[in-house]
């Protein structure tokens, strides 16, 4: 709804108000005055700032690593929760019994079927021959200088896709023609990825990245437009199923860089936190970005429904 | 007139640092900035409270300096909802759009020099002078048929 704020006149006057969102509260609880003080006015105990075992001689006891900061760590409790506000021996996860919450140990296997949907996707698989996309794109002799000489191969770049939403590329060397592209095709089938596309033909929003010297503008754009872009952009958008879009590439137009630059933009968001290796491995450079957000994501992330989207595809 | 370059920069490094809860300096300006954030969902809760905690009842007894704003921050998916805080009317370069700008600027097209806004983002303008401010989400004045200074944009 529309509504100005305040003015700051009526600001004065109005009362110190604490303006939820969600969640409504009767205490608000937030940082403790000081490690010593233990109880407030109202008689409501405070955690201490910190660890009571910090404080002790080292090697006293270990600090406990269940225990939770209110301010540092952004975990929504849920409500002000028991284990906070009383007992500092008292961790979140004992009040876990309580609550309807439940743990999973074993995830579900990707890619999450049911066992009728896994047999439809293996008789038609969702690349097929009646919809896939193959462009080579990239075919360069590269040479590797050895102490006997100079090898040279064949290095190719292959882009592949359905037309619908899936896309890949993927490169490999050879010294013949068909293994190289046999190779980076598959290769490219390897790394394949959907994508989340606004009436399945566009992206939602401009996007930009710069990879590189490469930086990369994409613009949606309406229905029956085209696309109106770098011809590698345009290759890997065909296969992708991208039937309106705008794009400019500024800096450099190495088409490698392109490709991946496109491809960085259109499918990022799978790396870990932090970019791993929390043992899992290093985060990819290719999966760094956040990718397509969808207005569906956007509505949950915000918690709000949007009425006018702000732009105007 | 104030910027809101320290309310971006302490926003940012706050969702960068994954914090649950952030004081900000108390002023209207930072109160009114925070309460469009809230509306649009950037933030889930916003406070009176003070350098010490986020308790309204303690803003009362507050003297001035001790005065802060406690904005609870979001994360999902192991992201925070906000990516970016730009400021964009500069002292160097001040950016104040007519009405016909700002519907402009909410339907996809540049307008003196301001790039439209995207999807899910958000650009608060402000609105007269003196004791008489008012700060509006861009298509809040959109629907009012007001312009004004273009503080910032936040996504």
């Amino acid at each position: 709804m529309l509504r100005t704020f305040l003015s700051s006149s009526q600001l004065s006057k109005a009362p110190a108000t604490c303006i939820r969102g969600a969640r409504l509260a009767s205490t608000s609880s937030g940082v403790p005055q000081t490690p010593n003080q233990e109880r407030t006015t109202q008689g409501r105990r405070r955690r201490p700032l910190f660890s009571k075992s910090l404080t002790q001689k080292p090697g006293a006891s270990y600090p406990r690593v269940t225990d939770v900061n209110p301010i540092l760590d952004a975990w929504d409790h849920g409500t002000e929760n028991a284990s906070l506000s009383q007992d500092p021996n008292r961790s979140l996860f004992d009040d876990a019994s309580d609550t309807d919450v439940t743990f999973l140990n074993d995830p579900p296997p990707f890619p999450f079927l049911s066992g009728e949907e896994e047999r439809d996707l293996k008789a038609r698989p969702l690349i097929n021959r009646s919809n896939q996309h193959t462009y080579v794109l990239l075919r360069k002799r590269v040479v590797h200088q050895t102490g006997k000489g100079k090898i040279s191969s064949m290095y190719y770049g292959v882009v592949v896709g359905n037309g619908a939403g899936i896309v890949g590329f993927g490169d490999a060397k050879s010294d013949d023609q068909a293994t190289g592209i046999q190779k980076a095709t598959a290769n490219a089938y390897k790394n394949c990825d959907s994508l989340d596309l606004f009436e399945g033909r566009t992206i939602w929003t401009d996007m930009r990245i710069k990879f590189g010297s490469t930086e990369l503008h994409l613009r949606p754009r309406p229905r029956g437009f085209g696309l109106m872009c770098n011809p590698y952009v345009h290759q890997v958008c065909k296969a992708a199923g991208i039937k309106d879009i705008s794009a400019k590439v500024h800096g450099s137009r190495n088409p490698m860089a392109v490709i991946k630059a496109t491809l960085m933009l259109l499918q990022s968001g799978g790396a870990p936190l932090g970019m791993g290796n929390g043992i899992g491995g290093k985060g990819r450079r290719e999966e760094k970005k956040v990718g397509i957000k969808s207005l569906q994501t956007l509505e949950r992330e915000r918690g709000r429904a949007f009425t006018d989207g702000g732009s105007w595809i | 007139m104030i910027l809101p370059y320290d309310l971006m920069a302490r926003l940012q490094n706050g969702f960068m640092a994954r914090l649950k809860r952030l004081p900000v300096p108390h002023t209207t300006q930072n109160l009114a900035i925070a309460s469009i954030m809230l509306r649009h969902g950037f933030l889930s809760n916003v406070t009176r409270g003070t350098v010490n905690s986020a308790d309204p009842d303690e803003w009362h007894a507050a003297p001035e300096p001790h005065r802060r704003i406690w904005v609870d921050l979001k994360y999902r998916d192991d992201l925070p909802v906000l990516s970016k805080a730009e400021v964009i009317s500069k002292p160097s370069k001040r950016v104040v759009l007519t009405p016909e700008d700002v519907r402009r600027i909410c339907s996809g097209q540049m307008a003196s020099f301001v790039k439209p806004l995207g999807m899910g983002e958000v650009a608060v303008i402000r609105e007269g002078g003196g004791s008489k401010i008012q700060w509006y989400e861009a298509r809040e004045a959109l629907e009012k048929g007001v312009g004004g200074e273009i503080l910032c944009r936040m996504r």
